[in-house]
């Protein structure tokens, strides 16, 4: 609350706060599933019948298809790098209301059963990242149901 | 060609000079600013516009239902108004609304207004926002992201390095020229690779900058077109193409929504050779490593072939194919308006009085397009004659 | 739950997480919404914004004119005295506005109050749950160095 001087010295009116809302996000039987099955360390998606991509997360009808699922997956837990982001700018996580550190990476892991896992990486060094490279999951020791189970992945050793 | 009940014209362009700082104005009067612009364009009375088709990103100033408390700003009192909020493509749907309701008959003259004042929020955190919350809402880092730089580089290697950096010396070489854009700089290639990194290979220069402004554009029946001043822009077509919201990157086959629209707008309106039959395209560039990409997917070149066509000069204003003369979102992006911006950019190279970033030829067509959401499309199709000659 | 007969599905898979939206912002007043809020912290004076077209003033000022869109760049003081035109009264306590400003305690009114020589009313606060349509009613002012150019620079409106 208060005012602030512009660059030609006249006092205007700045109010600053912070919208902070809470909510509860329904799981549903799908996506719960999923965020259940990280407790034990275990990446589940779900097959589209009629395309036979498999969705992760899983969902309640394939986007392209429009069909419900038939079949659930359990994941490989190693992939390939698909892509990566380093990221240098720093925001505010909104579940949080607390800025982020940076530098952090986020990359999309191609998992061979196909599907794409968005996370983090814990390699920060965009040379040492390059698409097509092998990753696998680091689990946290305590996991409560929530991606953050998952402290990121990582490369796998000689990659 | 496309279904149409009567032929819709743009007779009016308002915009403000787009800029980071607008403290000496509040929201309403921000808008209010492009609205008296646009009227003035035009030459037409307040009181004849049927109806005010308004938008903007809410959680970027945090406003709920800001079309409420514009009306002041707006002109909408005692008119028809609706509040369109589709992300990035907002400016561009605002088009697409605001073309219906007066193709269909509704009305005969439409307002349309696009606007966001940045400096207010907090753009990447009120993006975040988007993703799903028990899964991306923890990861997602907003609009940063160098995903496609990465794809780029690892697909044509330094070229395409070169190239974003290249394009993007061509864009602040455009908004130089354009007074209204925020971002005006003098720049060279080396100095876009030298800027700092935001997301490997993202880096400070090839991003867009956070913006204030607002952009207004009147459209109006064919009968009123003729009776007011401007050179009327006639609606030809456009198209969007939405994707589900996950951000399920491994295929980038599937995240071609620029190629859809592209290959159905074309299709729809007989054009073999956009850059033969398209003047100008004013073009969503929110980053130049996007811009690298997407011009790829929007003129049909499955080859990379526009690395070669930006080194060597192909979009400039005076090139073979002119793309954003106007300095695209990498200079000015009021997120709610830039969309919209692009469609008053493109209607002014038709109109041929966009001053000095003015294309030098006449324009019969010409193209603009939003992005936004997870890989969201709309583009839209411009032209000097009626779409039905 | 939602069903599906084509993939096996368990109750004990639906839960509720906890979530937050929190974004920080600004908000600028802009040049001429300041002045009269200005006005409240320094002078104590309530003022309004008033057409040269239509003679309405607006209070809370505004920069354009609703009726004729004309720009308008005159203030003038309204009240401090006004009638209170509208009433309804809060019984409840709003975790979430402590945030912003200190609050009445419950029960106290909230009201559309017409100020004198103000076209509008402005919504405030009244303690107690008295007050009538009609009553007249004049601002209690913050102590000087808690008004911060807010419009809870007026603390409520109370009984003249």
């Amino acid at each position: 609350m208060g005012t602030k001087t512009d660059k030609q010295g006249r006092e205007i009116v700045e109010i600053r706060y912070e919208m902070a809302i809470p909510g509860t996000f329904a799981t549903g039987p799908i996506m719960g599933h999923m965020l259940n099955k990280l407790k034990d360390k275990e990446l589940w998606g779900n097959r589209c019948g009629k395309c036979q991509n498999v969705l992760f997360p899983p969902k309640i009808v394939c986007p392209k298809c429009f069909e419900e699922p038939t079949e659930w997956v359990k994941l490989d837990d190693w992939g390939y790098i698909a892509t990566f982001d380093v990221v240098h700018f720093p925001t505010i996580n909104p579940l949080t209301g607390i800025m982020r550190e940076v530098p952090y990476t986020t990359l999309i892991v191609a998992l061979p059963n196909g599907g794409g896992f968005f996370h983090f990486c814990l390699e920060n060094d965009p040379e040492k990242l390059a698409p097509g490279k092998k990753v696998i999951p680091v689990w946290k020791d305590k996991r409560e149901g929530r991606p953050s189970d998952l402290e990121g992945w990582v490369l796998e050793e000689g990659q | 060609m496309t279904k149409r009940m009567r032929n819709v014209a743009i007779s009016g362009i308002g915009q403000t000079r787009h800029r980071g700082h607008r403290e000496d104005v509040n929201m309403v009067e921000l808008v209010s600013e492009a609205v008296e612009a646009v009227l003035e364009d035009s030459k037409m009375d307040l009181k004849d516009i049927d109806c005010i088709v308004h938008g903007n990103m809410e959680l970027f100033e945090g406003v709920h239902q800001p079309d409420m408390w514009h009306v002041l700003g707006d002109g909408a009192y005692g008119k028809a108004g609706f509040r369109i909020t589709t992300g990035g493509t907002t400016g561009a749907t605002i088009v697409c609304s605001a073309d219906h309701l007066v193709a269909s008959g509704m009305y005969d003259s439409v307002l349309a207004i696009g606007w966001e004042k940045q400096e207010e929020g907090m753009t990447t955190t009120g993006i975040t926002n988007m993703a799903d919350p028990l899964w991306e809402r923890e990861i997602q880092t907003g609009a940063i992201t160098g995903t496609h730089g990465v794809m780029m580089m690892n697909k044509f290697g330094e070229p395409a390095n070169q190239a974003a950096a290249e394009f993007r010396v061509l864009m602040a070489d455009n908004a130089r020229k354009n007074y209204k854009a925020h971002l005006r700089i003098e720049i060279t290639r080396k100095d876009v690779l030298a800027s700092r990194v935001l997301a490997w290979p993202l880096r400070l220069l090839h991003m867009c900058p956070e913006s204030n402004g607002a952009c207004a554009i009147l459209f109006v029946s064919e009968k009123l077109a003729k009776k007011l001043p401007q050179k009327p822009v006639w609606m030809h077509d456009h198209v969007t193409v939405h994707r589900q919201e996950t951000f399920d990157l491994v295929n980038m086959g599937d995240l071609d929504t620029h190629g859809e629209a592209a290959r159905v707008l074309y299709a729809r309106n007989g054009i073999l050779d956009p850059m033969k039959q398209v003047g100008v395209f004013e073009m969503y560039d929110p980053q130049s490593w996007w811009a690298l990409d997407w011009l790829g997917k929007f003129l049909m070149l499955e080859n990379g072939e526009q690395i070669e066509m930006i080194l060597n000069g192909d979009f400039a204003i005076d090139g073979k194919f002119p793309v954003n003369p106007s300095g695209g979102v990498v200079s000015s992006n009021p997120i709610g308006a830039t969309a919209i911006i692009r469609v008053a950019e493109a209607a002014l190279q038709i109109r041929g009085n966009a001053g000095e970033h003015q294309v030098p030829k006449d324009v019969n067509l010409a193209m603009s397009t939003g992005f936004g959401g997870t890989f969201w499309t709309v583009l839209h199709l411009l032209g000097a004659e009626k779409p039905d000659k | 739950m939602y069903t599906t007969d084509k993939l096996p599905l368990d109750q004990k898979d639906c839960f509720g997480k906890f979530g937050l939206m929190s974004i920080p912002y600004r908000y600028f007043a802009g040049l001429f919404l300041s002045e009269a809020m200005i006005a409240l912290r320094d002078d104590k004076k309530i003022l309004g914004a008033k057409c040269e077209k239509c003679d309405k003033v607006y209070v809370p000022p505004r920069s354009r004119c609703e009726k004729d869109f004309s720009k308008i760049t005159e203030l003038v003081e309204v009240g401090p005295e006004g009638t209170v035109e509208e009433i309804t009264v809060v019984n409840y306590e709003e975790e979430y506005f402590k945030k912003f400003c200190s609050m009445l305690d419950p029960p106290y009114t909230m009201a559309l109050i017409k100020l004198d020589g103000a076209s509008t009313k402005l919504l405030h606060r009244i303690p107690g749950d008295k007050i009538k349509r009609g009553d007249r009613v004049k601002p209690k002012w913050a102590a000087d160095d808690k008004r911060e150019a807010m419009i809870t620079d007026i603390e409520y409106f109370e009984k003249v």
